[in-house]
């Protein structure tokens, strides 16, 4: 998957710049969507900036306006390859896991972890709680005791990953994810809702943590105030 | 932790050197050798990961143009386009060199990193392993600090503050040198000579940067810094390190209270002992307000160097030698080989080995005491301190006499003083391992006999010692038998075995006798007052130190004179008999030639405080007593630890002067400095606190302190039934100082409990016509009568007054108080007419003083005052108004003048108040009623005493005052 010798010597220039500028912080949201082994998240990261080399060689006018968001773009689409693959082999590939590649993915997330402060722990634990079938239901199975950690990625953690974690703009967001920016306004409230959920799940046996990450929350849903205010006009289109 | 940004979004988090290589690896496969390299930050290769901290992190990296391995730090959450006025300020950082600060090579902007700053590798351990290495005495601890002072002194003179002072940020080199490191936050302080104090960008946007539990109050609270912000976090680093726990938040108040036991620490221990001198420094270091903290940190540097060097020597002018110090000339001639005793090593450590220690440990459990380990634990503490700073100074004069920093003369004089405290150590150890139980509770105590050796300075000359010189043709042998019966009859004193100790000191006066020796024979004789003197023999003790000083006085050789004329004045202060301005005198002889000499040591605080106790004591002058407590306690202060049992007693004293000149706020805290030194000397759990405890709930209960004064007297019965059981009549004392707390806020009836055992104690332990018994049987009248039984109490006050009545040591005071208590019960019962009579009894009585000025005047005159007063509400009741008057305003004037009890004041004035009316006198009379109504109605009012204040209102209504 090597690129030396490319005939696109520009192309080559932008990606090893846009690498150099932001390799940290895509293999950080990939290691922050999931646990995964460091080398799973180095690939991820490697194949994101594959295919944006391929993207600039085969569109040569391409001007990149938002490089973060045309990133996350990739990265997101990797991700959502990625989690295919995993989903094609099914629960046969989960179950059969091997222990010390799971293990290792447990000791690299942990590592990840530990260079997190404790609000920024909380919160990827709870975000990493929003499964795709959040919800009603998936709080009574909660009731239950069903209580995993989701192998997927859901829409809901994706947008508060980026929106709030990054730091990304409503309509770089929904560039992205592809969807109009009034849809994802809503759809980050509601997503900001089911967090407070599971923070509060969390956090019921470590009231320690509790101040840091509550106030973290209410920082965000700050940000999602003043947002509705300047709403979507206010947004240049891409 | 770190404190963070709360404006910003999460952004990524600080990246480990892991996931840099994976990205390395991953950008050499996507663009092959020439693609980004993640490893370097500028020309920097990173090699290994130091550390993380809030504002960066800390690689090992290899300058691949310089060919050196660098520290390099990163700064996260930093606006690449925004680091430019840091490399101003780093500018600055770049061009400093200083020894005990990192150099910074370069400061540098990487395009992805952002900025950086290149240091000096600094290989060592950070302070906080250093300390957990071994146990780290508190003068290696300061040594530590004072490097650090100047490395932040040189620092803060090119106006940078380095904003991040703690342990991990103190690296100590395997040269012994400390280093500063970390200069990742620091900034210019403004130059208040050309700036009007204009803020720079990076500071407006670090504010608040800094280590939580480090950082100064005004530093967390986000105000601007200035270096006094870095000389708090030098402080709580320099608390730490010596109390192993950061100092509790309101410090500069607390600190008073801890006295170095570290209790508000959550009861951490501290690592070291903390002189109070030390403390007093971190107490100012540490203050809230910037403005009450050192002017700079060259002041504190200079501070901490004067404190170590006080430590090692006095100054030379000040040739001293303590109490004890008076056979060094002898020794002198002993350990003629003081280089030899270097090249051997001796060292204290060795006089409290670990088996020695066991052996003393099973002789004091082979006691069957209860109390056998923890005794065994404080004169653990007080020999293991004493042994180690035993060993600093005969390090140090070593090291003096190979270095030749001062005459070999002067160092052999100085080794010889150490190794005579060596051989009074060792006998003392000896005596310790054939302790038998009784002796057991004193041994602590008497470890203050430890002989001083921290001004074994220079031994100067014959006149200060009585040195007979080393040439005694024929004698040598004399000489060192005489030498070693001193130092065994000194020993004598730790477990208090004086008659053996007399004798010891007996035979050396004996062997003194030919007459080259008779200039020995002056110190024998001291050392045989000193014991006589320890043992109460005052007679004895103040014939043998006459004989000691008018020989050395013959002799000239004022060292000795001055020492025994202390001590003879100590000897009459404490005597009730005997001329005290005679025992003025010779404490003024021996403070001259003290002064003659340059002493200013121990022997001086010595001959201060014995003269204070002769004003204090026979003289009632208290004002010039305290100046002379204050003197000797400072002296004493700079010769700890040897001197704090002796510091400790000249707190006490002052405490009680300062009790007698009605300054009990005072009071109570120098008796709390001396009780927490007294604690540090001994473990707060030895049995000789007591006493303390006792003075200390005595002041507080005058100062209206029920509840403290309560915990005072409670923990003063505690550690005294540790030393001497619970049938000792001291115990008794105790309960009765509690019974009189708990009268005092109205707990009768565990008054009544602790009364009953005082008398039971007493009827045990006591003689039938031991007068002691009155306190017991007076306490129980008094409880019953302030808890309105007043026909129970007849019986008590009956009791006492028929023991004193006739007793031929009764006092005065005895005589007045036991028919003062007789009329109060009287008058409770009532027999108002009986009542009077037993108080004008008290008040005859009252006016026998003895032929000798009295011990207690002001006692008795405050009892006189009680009597007036009862007196005059009596006849109040009675309606005679004329008598009334006289007797009540006796009492307010005396009330009115001394001002410490409010609360009598109150009632005297109320009492004369409504006496004047009912004498129903002229409108003057009326007038002044008005006004001492109200006085009091003020008072009741404040303290909320609804009972009295709705009698009085009352009154005043009814005769038209309000």
């Amino acid at each position: 998957m090597t690129e030396k010798g490319s005939v696109h010597p520009e192309a080559r220039a932008l990606a090893s710049e846009l690498y150099a500028k932001h390799s940290q912080e895509i293999l950080a949201f990939f290691r922050h969507t999931r646990r995964m082994t460091m080398a799973d998240a180095g690939d991820l990261m490697q194949q994101t900036f594959a295919e944006l080399l391929k993207t600039l060689r085969n569109n040569p006018q391409l001007k990149v306006e938002y490089p973060r968001a045309l990133l996350f773009k990739i990265a997101h689409r990797q991700f959502g390859a990625y989690i295919e693959h995993k989903g094609r082999h099914g629960d046969r590939m989960v179950d059969e896991e091997i222990d010390e590649q799971r293990s290792l993915a447990e000791s690299d997330d942990l590592q990840f972890q530990a260079s997190l402060r404790a609000d920024q722990k909380l919160l990827l634990r709870a975000m990493r709680r929003l499964t795709k079938e959040d919800g009603e239901q998936a709080d009574r199975a909660r009731e239950r005791g069903d209580v995993t950690e989701s192998w997927t990625i859901s829409e809901h953690q994706l947008i508060l990953y980026l929106r709030f974690w990054v730091g990304l703009t409503l309509a770089r967001v929904a560039e992205i994810l592809d969807i109009p920016p009034g849809t994802l306004s809503g759809r980050q409230r509601r997503a900001l809702q089911l967090l407070r959920h599971r923070v509060a799940e969390l956090e019921a046996p470590d009231e320690a943590t509790r101040g840091t990450s509550t106030t973290m929350l209410e920082r965000w849903h700050g940000i999602l105030e003043r947002d509705a205010l300047e709403v979507l006009p206010a947004e240049p289109k891409p | 932790m770190s404190t963070t940004n709360p404006h910003e979004p999460f952004g990524v988090p600080p990246e480990d050197l892991a996931a840099r290589r994976l990205r390395a690896d991953r950008a050499k496969a996507l663009f092959g050798e020439n693609g980004p390299d993640p490893m370097k930050i500028g020309r920097f290769t990173l090699t290994r990961q130091l550390g993380r901290g809030g504002q960066g992190s800390v690689f090992v990296a290899h300058d691949d143009e310089l060919d050196r391995s660098v520290a390099l730090k990163r700064l996260h959450s930093f606006d690449a386009n925004k680091g430019r006025d840091l490399r101003e300020e780093a500018k600055t950082l770049a061009r400093f060199k200083h020894p005990n600060v990192v150099t910074v090579h370069e400061v540098g902007l990487d395009p992805i990193d952002g900025p950086f700053i290149v240091m000096e590798l600094v290989e060592g351990k950070p302070l906080g392993d250093w300390l957990e290495e071994k146990p780290r005495h508190w003068t290696e601890i300061v040594r530590v600090l004072i490097q650090l002072a100047r490395g932040l002194a040189a620092l803060h003179e090119q106006r940078v503050i380095h904003r991040d002072v703690k342990p991990p940020n103190v690296v100590i080199e395997s040269t012994g040198r400390v280093k500063l490191v970390d200069l990742g936050i620091a900034f210019l302080a403004p130059d208040p000579t050309t700036e009007v104090g204009a803020e720079t960008d990076f500071e407006a946007r670090s504010r608040g940067w800094g280590t939580t539990g480090y950082m100064a109050p005004e530093q967390v609270a986000g105000e601007r810094l200035d270096p006094r912000t870095d000389q708090y976090s030098f402080f709580v680093v320099a608390y730490e390190a010596l109390y192993g726990a950061r100092p509790p938040l309101a410090v500069s108040s607390e600190l008073g209270r801890q006295r170095g036991d570290g209790r508000s620490n959550g009861g951490s221990k501290p690592r070291t002992r903390v002189p109070r001198s030390l403390r007093r420094i971190l107490e100012r270091g540490l203050a809230k307000d910037p403005s009450h903290r050192f002017e700079d940190m060259a002041t504190v540097a200079a501070q901490l160097e004067d404190l170590v060097r006080r430590r090692r020597m006095i100054p030379s002018a000040a040739v001293a030698a303590g109490a004890l110090l008076v056979t060094a000339g002898v020794v002198a001639t002993l350990w003629p080989g003081a280089e030899s005793a270097c090249a051997r090593g001796e060292t204290g450590a060795s006089l409290w080995s670990p088996q020695r220690r066991n052996e003393v440990r099973h002789s004091f459990v082979a006691t069957g005491s209860s109390s056998a380990e923890s005794t065994f634990s404080a004169v653990d503490a007080v020999l293991t301190r004493y042994t180690v700073e035993l060993d600093t100074a005969h390090e140090s004069a070593c090291t003096a006499l190979s270095q030749r920093e001062e005459e070999p003369a002067e160092a052999h004089a100085r080794l010889a003083c150490i190794a005579r405290a060596q051989g009074v150590v060792t006998d003392m150890v000896e005596q310790l391992g054939t302790i038998t139980a009784e002796e057991l509770p004193g041994a602590p105590e008497n470890l203050a006999s430890l002989p001083e050796f921290a001004s074994c300075t220079r031994v100067a000359g014959p006149e200060q010692t009585c040195d007979p010189g080393r040439a005694v043709p024929g004698f040598a042998d004399a000489v060192r038998a005489i030498g070693l019966k001193l130092q065994a009859a000194e020993a004598r004193i730790m477990l208090g075995r004086y008659a053996e100790g007399m004798e010891l000191a007996e035979a050396a006066i004996a062997l003194a006798e030919p007459g080259p020796l008779t200039r020995l024979r002056g110190q024998a004789w001291l050392v045989h007052g000193r014991l006589a003197y320890e043992s109460q023999q005052f007679d004895i003790a103040l014939r043998s130190l006459e004989e000691a000083s008018s020989l050395a006085e013959q002799q000239a050789c004022d060292g000795i004179a001055a020492e025994s004329l202390a001590l003879m004045a100590k000897v009459r202060a404490l005597q009730p008999k005997g001329d005290a301005e005679e025992a003025l005198r010779w404490s003024q002889q021996a403070l001259d030639k003290l002064e003659r000499l340059g002493d200013v040591g121990p022997r001086r605080a010595d001959a201060l405080n014995s003269r204070g106790l002769v004003l204090h004591q026979r003289l009632q002058r208290y004002e010039e007593a305290d100046v002379l407590y204050r003197e000797a306690a400072r002296l004493r202060e700079q010769f700890l630890p040897t001197t704090a049992l002796a510091l400790s007693d000249t707190l006490l004293n002052r405490g009680a002067v300062l009790a007698a000149l009605g300054d009990l706020d005072q009071a109570v805290e120098v008796l709390e400095d001396a009780l927490s030194i007294r604690e540090e000397a001994l473990g707060s759990d030895h049995p000789g606190l007591y006493k303390l405890h006792l003075n200390l709930g005595n002041r507080r209960l005058e100062r209206g302190q029920t509840a403290e004064a309560e915990a005072s007297f409670q923990r003063g019965l505690e550690l005294a039934k540790l030393g001497f059981g619970s049938q000792h009549h001291k115990i008794a004392a105790l309960h009765l100082n509690l019974a009189a707390a708990l009268d005092h806020r109205g707990a009768f009836d565990l008054a009544l409990e602790h009364a009953s055992e005082a008398i039971a104690i007493y009827d045990d332990a006591l003689e039938a016509d031991d007068l002691r018994r009155i306190d017991a049987w007076g306490a129980m009248a008094q409880v019953l009568i302030d808890a309105s039984r007043p026909v129970d109490a007849v019986p008590w006050a009956t009791k006492t007054w028929e023991l004193v009545r006739q007793h031929p040591q009764a006092t005065a005071m005895e005589r007045t108080l036991g028919a003062y208590r007789l009329g109060s019960t009287h008058r409770q019962s009532p027999s108002p007419e009986a009542a009077l009579v037993w108080f004008d009894r008290a008040l005859e009585l009252s006016n026998e003083r003895a032929p000798e000025p009295a011990q207690v005047p002001k006692q008795i005159d405050e009892l006189r005052a009680h009597v007036h007063l009862e007196r005059g509400e009596v006849l109040l009741s009675l309606e005679r108004a004329r008598e009334a008057v006289a007797s009540l305003a006796a009492a307010e004037r005396w009330w009115a003048a001394q001002g410490s009890n409010p609360e009598r004041l109150a009632h005297a004035r109320w009492g004369l108040g409504q006496a004047l009316v009912m004498e129903g006198s002229s409108p003057t009379a009326r007038g002044r009623a008005d006004e001492l109504t109200r006085s009091a109605l003020s008072y009741f009012e404040k303290g909320g005493d609804e009972r009295w204040m709705l009698r009085v209102r009352q009154w005043r209504t009814d005769h038209g005052l309000e």
